[in-house]
Formats: C-alpha cells, structure tokens, sequence
C-alpha cells in the first residue's frame, strides 16, 4: 500500500506530494486515529517502561481481582496484572497482525492483478492454484506443517521469532483479496483511460501500478482492516496446534482465547485486548480511508457536496 | 466535531458492552468452597477415598427420606458435549459411548459409584477357583426371570453370543481377558461356567455388557441397524436418534427391576460448548450436564442458588508429571542408562522437582480446594495403596540440587552442571485451560529453585500418536509431560504397561507399552510378574502396594493432584451418582426419578 | 462462452483431482487419527490394534489407500465412516438441511442488512451516522465469536424472560425437545445463531458495499448521468450500484461454498447440527470417508462458485469478456 503514494511523490512534481499530505491532513479522523495508532505503538513498544508488574508475575490467592487502582485491567486467571499483559501482549500480536496482512495483501493483490490484467492462460494457473488454496483445510495444512517442522528443530522457529507464525497465516489468507483485485482488475482493463494509455505507448508494468492498482485500492483497504483483527486472533489458533507462541508469553490473541469460561465472572480478561484489538483495526480503517481520500483525484471537490 | 462524536459512540458501544455483562458477572472469590461449603475441610480431602457426591449443601437434601416414595414419569434431559459414535458396545470406542451403552446394556457384573464391583444380571459375584492345570474357572449363577427389552428370557446363551461377538472379525472391543477363555459352558439356562487358559486375576471387569442373541449376524457386525437402536437388559431403549443433535431412550417396559425405570424417558441432547451448557443447566433446559472437570467448581457453586448440584466420583487417576529417564536426542532407547536424560536421570534432580512444587497451593487455587493432591499410583478402590504426601520445602529442594552440582554460576536465575543448563520443556495437549494453567504455575514455582520450564504444548493427537505415526511419546521425545492417566478398578494392566520394563516402548516391540519414563527396576517388574499369577486380593494388593511405594522412590513421575469424573445435575432430580466405571454418570439411572 | 464454459469445467476436472490428492494426502500425514483411542488404552492388545488397523485398512501405503478410495468415488460410493459405520453421504444429507437452513437464512438476512445500510454509509460518507456504522461493524470483526454469541445467550435467554419464566429464547438446538416438528419453534431457535452469525458478516459485506459505491460514485460515468440531470436515486440504482455490485459478487462467490460448508462455531455454541461440526468431529478422530465427502463437495463448490462469478461479471458489466 505504501508503494503507490511514495511512487507517486517521487516520480511527481513535489508539490503533489505535498498536496497529498495536506489532503492526508484534512481528513480529520484519519490524524486523529493515525495519533491513537501511534499511542498503541508506543505503550507496546515500551511496554517495561509503562507497567508496575511484569507480565508473568502470578498472584494465586489474587486471581480475577476487577479492574482498581491497583491492577488498572484487573487481573487475570492466574492473578497476573492484565494492564501489563495487555501492553507487552500488543508487541507479538502488533506485528504478527500486520506483517501477516502485509503479505496476505500482497501475494492477493500480485496474483489478482496478473489474473485480472493478463488474463487468457495467466488467468487461468493463478485462478486454479487460487481454488487449490482455497480448498485445501487448513487445519489438516497446519497440523502437518507443524509435525514436520517439529522434526525439524530448526532455529529460527524457536520461542522469540514471529515471521513464521506471520507467514503462515499471511500465505493462508490471500485468496480472497486475489479474488477482489481480479474481479475490480477484469473490469477496470477495458476501460478508456487504460486503453488511452496503452494507445499511446504505456507498458503494462506501468498502466498496472500507475492506472490499475490504485483504482483497487478500496477492496484492499478494506479487506486490510478487516483481516488484521483476523490475523491477530488466529495467531493464538496457531499456539493451539504447537506452531505459534507459547504461553506464559502474552499475546491478545492468547488472552482472548482462555477467556471464554469466564465471559460472565470475569469479564475484563476479554474486553480489555479485545478493545486494543478493535482501537487498532478502526485506526487502520481511517488510515485507510485518509490514504484512499488523499490519493483520489476526485476527492478535491467533495467537501464542497 | 464529528470526530468528537465518533469518540463518544465508541465509547457508548464498550459501555453497552460492559454493562451487558454485568448484571450476571459475579467476581470468583479464590476460595469458594469454604464460603458455601463449611462442612467439607480441605484436608482431610473433601472427596472421600471411594465415595462420591460431592454435593452443595444448599441443594440436593439428601437426608430427607422421600415421604410418598418415587415420582413416576416425566423427562430428563442430558447434555453431553459429544456425540457418541455407536450405541453398540462391541463398536465403542470413546467414553461417552460406554457411558450412553450402559444405559441400554446391562452386564453380569459392574462397578458401583464406590468403585466396588457389584452382580447386576448375576445373582452374587462369581467365585473363582484355580484348577490343576493352571487354569482357573469362574462361575456365574444367573438372576431370574430377566427379560430384554424385546421380551426374550436373559440366559447363559446370551453370554456365549456375547463372547462370540467379542472375539469376532469385526468386533472393535478389547479381546484382554476374553482372549484366554477356552470355553464357555451353560449346565442350565442361569449357570454360566467359563474356563480360562491361565489365571486371570481381573476376570471380574469382564462380561460388563450383555448382549441379546440376536442382534444381527456377527459377519456384518459394522451394519447392523441394531448399533443405533439397541435393545438389552438395561432400563432404556432408543426411540430415535437425530444426527448431530439428540438421542431419545424410552423406558424399557420388561425391565427387571419392578417398577421401574420411573421416568419414562431419557433424551441426551448434544451440546458442543461447555459453556453454553452451563447456562442451560443454570436456566434449567437441562437436567444434567455430562463431562465437567475440577475447573468448573467455582461456576457450579455460583449456580447452587438456581438448583444446581454436582456428583463425582474418584476414578484411580491422576494429573502427573511424566519426567524421561533417557535423553530425549535418541530415538526410543530401551535402556535409559545407555543413553541418560543430561537432567532428569538424576535422582535428585527428580526429588527437587517434586519438592518445589507447592501441589496444595494449586490444589487450593486453581482447583478450588475440592480435590486431593496426588500422592500414589493406586489412590482409590479395592487395590488402594495410601503413600506419605510429599512436602512442598523449596529450600530443601535447592540443596539438593546444589549438592548434585547444580549451580547458577553465570547468575541468569537458572542452574547449571558440566554445561547443562537446568532448562527444560514441558509439553501437555492445547486448549486445555486447566493443564495449560497448571503449567503456568509449574513454571513460576520451579523458577523460584533455579529451574527453567519452557511450555511447548501440542495438540492431543500429535502428543498421543502411536509409534508408526512418529509419536514424541512413544519415541521419547520430550523432557516433560503433564496428563492424566491411572489404573481402572483393577490395576493390574495399567501398572504392567507403565511402569514394568517390558512396557518400554522400543523399535524391537513396535512401540508398544506405555512406559514413557523408560523407567527400570527389577523389584517392580518381579512384583508385577508375580501378581499377575494369583487371585487372592490380599496378596495382589500387598505386591501392588509395594509397587507404588517404589515407584515414590524412584520418581518417574510426579502426581500432581486426584482426578475426578464430574457431572452437573439439577436438584429435582433425584438418585444422581457417577461411578468410576464406565458407566459414568448413568449408573443407576433406573433409580432416577424428578421430584415435582 | 459455451466454449469457455466447456474448457472451464475441463479445468475444474484436473483441479479437483489435484485438489483430492492434496487432501488425501494431507489426512494421511497428520498424526493420531482413528487408532489413537484405542492405542492409549492398556486394555487393548497389540493383537487387538492389530486387528483393528487391518479393518480400517490402514495397513496399505498412502497412494494404494488413494486408488482405492478414488476408484470407489468414481463408482459412487464415498464409503462408511469409520466411527458410526454408516455411509459418508448418509451422514452428510443427514445435516444438509441444518446447515441449507441457518447459511441460507444467514445469507439473507446479511444481504438485507449489508447492500441498503452500505450504500447509505456511501452516500453519507463521514457523517454521524456513517461513522457509528463503521465503529458497530469493526467491533463486531474484533471480537472472537464465541464472546459474541455467549454475550447473545446471556441477554436473551438467561437474562430476559417470558412472563411465565421461560427464556425469551432457546439458548441452543433447533427444537424443542420432545415435541414434534413446529415452524414457529424452528424459527424461534434461528433467531440467535442467525442473528450472530448475519451480524458478523453483514459487518464486512458493508463495508466492501461501502468502499465500492464510494468508488463508483465519483467515477465519469456517474458524474456525466448525474450531470445528465437524472434524478439522484435513478443514478444511483441504474448506473453506480451495478458496478459497485463487483466486489460483492466475488465476496458472495468465495462464501457460497460455506452455504454447505456451515459454520463452525456458530454451529458449536448454539448446539446446531450441522456439516460444520461434522467436519469438526471427523477431524478430530481422523475419519477419512466423512472428511474426504465433505471436503471434496466443498471444493467442488469453490470451483463452481467461481466460475459462476466470472459469468454473473459478465451479467454486470458487458464489458467484462471472457477468453
């Protein structure tokens, strides 16, 4: 995503760049929410610098305790400080998430872009593998990935690296934005302004960033936002099946898992990484929104309707 | 201003949220059981050696005799978080289904919620006598005039077909014990002599179902209609069965107990979620709900209130650390010395271990005080062996490490020897909230002597696969394990195949056997060998009992606390119990009747 | 385009038989499966496991297991399950209609919810009441389901009550047990999982109707029919939902499979019989007859529901070819 406005501003007179941001600017709740993200990325970032107790300090005769001054999220099943948890739990599902919808966007948009543009036999393998992955369960996928990578033993899968755990679930989830941009691609190729460029010499490298991607971008955001929450939570899915991290390692993911037996007596044990999830995927959605909004030609003259 | 606004509904929507649950929230106090039950102290253990019923005082008034007797009729409703896969006992394979057979099938003998076997279609417990040879011949004197379902009379013909169906190619049953019956004779209708090859100590578990000759041609055992609408001795009969969702059991009008079953009818309906079956016992569109464990005290005391109670029964089992004796790098040695865990091969490693660990801190908090900490392999029933607890005494534990040599020279909080760090890993089956808790605990205790635990939990297929499937159990592959598992009513299979060295599981047996510790010693397995000759209960329990107090010095596995089978009911219903057996809770479900 | 559709289905052929070695294989490789239960319990011989691997035919090698399972399907017969021994397909077409009932209802309660609430939000962009639908929708995606739909059993059957105690609504099942078949019970024991389920997904179709009627409404097209004149609702409905309707074709294209394929937590927390469990529970004892049938009838779904997104494009935008 990051590529089309940076692309822009460079190969662009400045002035665009800098209309951009101002149009960026604007958009009033994209700063606002861009502030909240960074708050987030900050408490998690510094997570020792903000918690009274460690993460995996227990408490057993201090179990469930509800929010206080004290414990300022309450505390969990085993008497651990939730605010502390909670903080520390963003930095592993942080970057799980994002880097996981990173790849997932890309490897969807790359294959819906080519399917969509070239179509004929390009269409064809891309679509087919498309229908492969969708096909295959993952849970049978992951279950032997795991086994075998256990053989294995390879150093870089041990406690402390995430990129595994995000490649997994990123390359278990582009289908559907392949799928999207394929769809928005096949109607978008035989539109005027992509003939016009074509006509006058454009190659398809370039009509595919410059003309194409960016009038995908909507699906892409979206299915961006709404993924992040999905990658997040899967993470702990992958912990279940021996893949992902390890308790007593905190992650929102895992925090939420174990709190269905306690939904009524405990409540803040969900609520709390629940809301941090949702605080950064609707920071996400305006960030969205406000690149969207500061990269369409149109959008100039919308404030004036 | 939008903005503003925007801010403002979020927070309105969390507020919606939170105020949502709150009505019904109700913080869990750490030790529930001495506000609502007073009179059962936590040591001595609130769950008698082989009793059952635990039951909330509030509810259940058990003591008060019923003045009109028995309510008749009505309907209970069951919630089990499974499905069972066949109601035929020959094709069972899991434990819901011996539990929903027991309600169709009787057997000549069972075992009642004390653990005790009892004649149920025999007249009296069999005698056994040994003959010349070797050989032994038990004999079953009959009940009269007992009827199946269909109106057929119950005969000694019913056990040969039984047998038969056992051993037949299709039967999915354990054939251990009928494999050595050379015959079965009927002198008249209700006597039943069965020869055996050899002595059989634990004949008693056997013929714990009947079926009706009858039931189909054993040659298309696996497609006989009668798997899913059985009918034998027992008090039920399937009605209908929809797939996924419920099974519906009648009462069995030729029952032979007179009168009964009260109800008229059984229907076990399928609840996926614990949790919802939960709420649906509290809101009473349940009777019972099957399947529960010692983490589901706290919730089952908040429900007293809305008539709510639950039965247990001790099982023989134990929550236990399982510690390998042989390095996890060589692929299933038969002999540890050859090739010794770098840190558990150490007596005193092991007996740091188990005194770090606080087993009644986690006894008292996380399973809210309502069971007893494991001291022993046999914990309960006709072969108990009671064994000294041992003392939680870190300081005791960390002088035993340092004078094995285990030191934290480089100051990181964790010991070392020779090289070796004092780090290990501890794996159990994911998604268990419980274990995975126990585990957490683990960790911060051992973490205190200087011992480092790293969780590396898998999925319960992966950790119990078999030998061909490349099993990290089975191949050794592990430092740590935390499970449960302990001997059934008789012990004498389950401490053969875990403890005795010939149960090791190498490449030569085919990974059969369940030593996992690789653990050896000759005076086990020389105590095992000789019990499986005899059938005087006296003896075998001394031998037995010798057995667990070894295996206490040895330590190839640490118990951590006593296992229960738990079941929720709803007080209206009375005559509830769960036996250890595989029964479970529908043992004496004949006697079960709803108070108006 | 017969032609197309021709060489489409000859692809499908190749990518089903591909898809069906894939899986095969991988139920194969996972460890556990049938035998574990049995093997755990010392009771149990070796001559016992013996027996029992011979009858599960497991004793063959993985390709001589896929052959006879192939050749088998392609005489029509998916075999029986391994736990309850009873036909694949039969298990299956036991639950269909559970699973056709609550996706299907899903379905339209989503699209219902979804298309007029996003182009509102669309044509309101950054209002009030847009941002309070992008703030409901996003909380729905980020919390897990099972939160969801126990918070909806705790309101509307725990906590509100008919007049005579009863619970507003059942908490799980889809009927009351113990009577005979009513469609006024029937519906009232979908208005939870329905709901749950239409809430979760009528969040994120929203915002896909959202983001593409935003798109489209600022396109030349629409500004020339609007400078044309027509009348607002006429441009809307003839010249931009048509093509913002894209997006939504593909997304309901990759959930048709799921109108078989059922929806597992939803089916697990309201106690739902449908394919969704079933496929959980023969996963959860590796019972490949059942596993295969439903696997490979969803993936012929995935195929075909794909191919007839490309057809129904062509439907929306006659400039869309095929080739």
């Amino acid at each position: 995503m990051a590529e089309t406005p940076l692309a822009i501003a460079v190969e662009q007179k400045e002035s665009l760049f800098r209309r951009f941001v101002y149009q960026f600017l604007k958009h009033g709740m994209a700063v606002f929410w861009s502030m909240i993200l960074l708050g987030i990325i900050v408490l998690v970032a510094g997570a020792p610098l903000f918690q009274r107790y460690s993460p995996t300090d227990q408490d057993l005769y201090n179990r469930f305790q509800p929010p206080s001054a004290e414990h300022w999220m309450g505390t969990d099943d085993l008497g651990r400080d939730m605010w502390s948890r909670t903080i520390n739990g963003g930095r592993i599902s942080l970057v799980v998430g994002l880097l996981a919808m990173s790849i997932a966007i890309g490897i969807g948009t790359l294959v819906g872009l080519l399917s969509g543009f070239f179509g004929g036999w390009v269409d064809a393998v891309l679509m087919r593998l498309t229908e492969i992955f969708q096909s295959v369960p993952r849970l049978f996928l992951l279950l032997v990935l795991t086994t075998f990578l256990r053989q294995l033993d390879l150093p870089w899968l041990r406690p402390g690296t995430f990129w595994p755990i995000a490649a997994v679930i990123g390359g278990l989830s582009w289908m559907g934005v392949a799928r999207l941009v394929r769809g928005n691609t096949m109607e978008l190729r035989d539109q005027e302004f992509v003939l016009a460029a074509r006509m006058i010499g454009v190659g398809n490298l370039r009509i595919l960033l410059r003309h194409i991607l960016p009038n995908v971008a909507s699906p892409i955001i979206v299915t961006a936002t709404l993924g992040l929450a999905g990658a997040i939570i899967t993470e702990s899915g992958l912990s279940y099946l021996g893949f992902g991290v390890q308790l007593p390692t905190p992650t929102w993911g895992n925090m939420l898992s174990a709190t269905q037996k306690y939904l009524t007596s405990a409540p803040w044990m969900a609520i709390f990484p629940g809301m941090m999830i949702f605080l950064v995927v609707i920071a996400i959605n305006y960030l969205g929104d406000g690149l969207r909004d500061a990269l369409d030609p149109y959008h100039v003259e919308k404030g004036e309707k | 201003m939008k903005t503003l606004k925007t801010i403002l509904f979020t927070m309105l929507i969390l507020a919606m949220l939170l105020a949502a649950c709150q009505p019904a929230a109700e913080a869990p106090t750490t030790e529930p059981i001495e506000a609502t039950e007073p009179a059962a102290p936590t040591n001595p253990p609130a769950v008698q050696p082989t009793n059952t019923a635990v039951v909330a005082p509030t509810a259940a008034p058990t003591t008060e005799p019923p003045q009109t007797g028995p309510a008749t009729g009505g309907t209970v409703i069951v919630g089990t978080p499974q499905e069972p896969t066949t109601l035929n006992p020959i094709l069972a394979a899991s434990s819901i289904d011996d539990a929903l057979t027991s309600l169709v099938f009787e057997g000549l003998v069972e075992i009642d919620e004390n653990g005790n076997f009892v004649p149920v279609l025999a007249a009296a417990l069999p005698i056994a006598e040994e003959t010349d040879d070797g050989g032994m011949i038990v004999t079953y004197q009959l009940l009269p005039d007992v009827k199946f379902a269909n109106g057929n009379a119950f005969t000694c013909a019913d056990v040969q077909y039984t047998f038969d169906a056992i051993m037949s190619e299709l039967s999915q049953a354990s054939t251990s014990g009928y494999s050595q019956i050379v015959g079965i004779e009927c002198p008249d209708a209700l006597t039943v002599v069965v020869t055996y090859e050899e002595v059989y100590a634990p004949y008693l578990r056997l013929f714990s179902y009947i079926l009706p000759t009858g039931a189909g041609d054993l040659a298309t055992l696996d497609t006989w209609a009668f798997n899913r609408q059985p009918y034998g001795a027992g008090p039920w009969m399937v009605e209908s069965w929809t797939a996924g969702d419920n099974i519906v059991f009648v009462k069995n009008a030729n029952y032979h107990e007179a009168g009964k079953p009260y109800l008229d009818s059984v229907i076990v309906k399928i609840i996926p979620s614990r949790e919802v079956g939960m709420t649906m016992i509290g809101n009473g569109e349940i009777h019972v709900l099957w399947d529960l464990t010692e983490a589901d005290f706290v919730a089952l005391d908040a429900m007293s209130a809305q008539g709510v109670a639950y039965a247990g029964a001790v099982t023989g089992e134990n929550e236990l650390l399982l510690l390998n004796f042989a390095d996890p790098a060589v692929d299933g040695p038969a002999d540890p010395a050859a090739a010794p865990h770098p840190i558990l091969y150490d007596l005193a490693v092991r007996q740091a271990l188990q005194m770090a660990i606080d087993k009644q801190l986690i006894v008292d908090t996380l399973l809210y005080g309502n069971v007893r900490v494991g001291t022993t392999v046999l914990p309960a029933g006709t072969f108990a062996c009671p064994q000294e607890p041992s003392t939680y005494d870190l300081a005791g534990a960390i002088a035993l490490l340092e004078g094995a040599g285990w030191v934290d020279a480089d100051n990181d909080g964790i010991r070392e020897k020779d090289g070796v760090r004092l780090s290990m890993t501890i794996a159990t089956t994911s998604g268990n909230l419980l274990r995975e808790q126990t585990e957490q605990v683990l960790v911060e205790m051992l973490r205190q002597a200087g011992i480092e635990l790293v969780i590396e939990n898998v999925p319960s297929d992966t950790l119990f696969a078999s030998w061909d499937e490349n099993g990290m159990r089975k191949h050794g592959d592990f430092d740590i394990l935390l499970y449960t598992t302990g001997p059934g009513p008789d012990p004498d299979s389950h401490l053969f195949s875990n403890y005795h060295s010939a149960s090791i599981p190498t490449a030569d047996n085919e990974g059969s056997g369940s030593n996992y510790s690789r653990y050896i010693n000759a005076d086990v397995d020389a105590w095992l060998d000789d019990a499986y000759g005899l059938t005087d209960v006296d003896a075998r329990r001394e031998l037995y009992c010798n057995v667990a107090a070894q295996i206490n010095q040895d330590l190839p596995r640490i118990y951590l606390y006593e296992r229960l089978l738990l079941s929720g009911y709803r007080v209206e219903l009375q005559n509830f119990l769960v036996s250890p057996g595989a029964m479970d809770f529908t043992w004496g479900s004949q006697n079960w009747w709803l108070k108006p | 385009m017969t032609q197309y559709i021709l060489r489409r289905a000859l692809q499908a052929i190749l990518t089903l038989l591909v898809i069906s070695v894939l899986i095969f294989g991988l139920i194969s490789s996972v460890p556990g499966g049938i035998m574990s239960a049995y093997s755990e319990n010392p009771d149990f011989t070796q001559e016992d496991l013996a027996r029992l691997r011979e009858k599960y035919g497991l004793n063959d090698p993985v390709p001589v297991r896929y052959a006879k399972w192939l050749l088998n399907v392609l005489q029509g017969d998916w075999g029986n399950s391994f736990t309850s021994k009873r036909p694949a397909l039969q298990e299956i077409s036991d639950r269909l209609p559970n699973t056709l009932l609550l996706m299907g209802s899903m379905f339209l309660v989503t699209l219902a919810i979804a298309i007029p609430l996003g182009i509102y939000s669309a044509l309101k962009q950054y209002t009030f009441f847009d941002h309070l639908l992008t703030t409901v929708a996003l909380a729905g995606q980020s919390l897990p389901t099972f939160w969801f739909g126990l918070l909806l059993i705790i309101i509307f059957s725990v906590l509100l009550k008919t007049p005579d105690g009863k619970p507003l609504l059942p908490s799980a099942g889809m009927m009351t047990l113990g009577q005979p078949f009513n469609l006024l019970d029937r519906l009232r024991h979908l208005i939870l999982p329905v709901s749950m389920l239409a809430v979760i997904s009528a969040a994120s179709y929203m915002r896909y109707m959202r983001s593409s009627m935003l798109d489209v409404i600022h396109k030349d097209y629409v500004r020339t029919a609007r400078g044309k004149g027509l009348p607002e609702k006429m441009v809307i409905s003839r010249h931009a939902l048509r093509n913002a309707l894209i997006p939504i074709v593909t997304l309901l294209g990759l959930d048709l499979p799921n109108l078989f394929g059922g929806a597992l937590f939803t089916e697990t927390i309201f106690a739902w019989p449908g394919i969704g469990r079933l496929f959980f529970d023969s996963a959860m004892k590796t019972d490949y007859p059942v596993l295969m049938a439903v696997l490979m009838v969803y993936s012929f779904l995935i195929v075909a529901s794909n191919l007839l997104v490309d057809l129904v494009y062509t439907v929306l935008d006659p400039r869309i070819t095929l080739d």
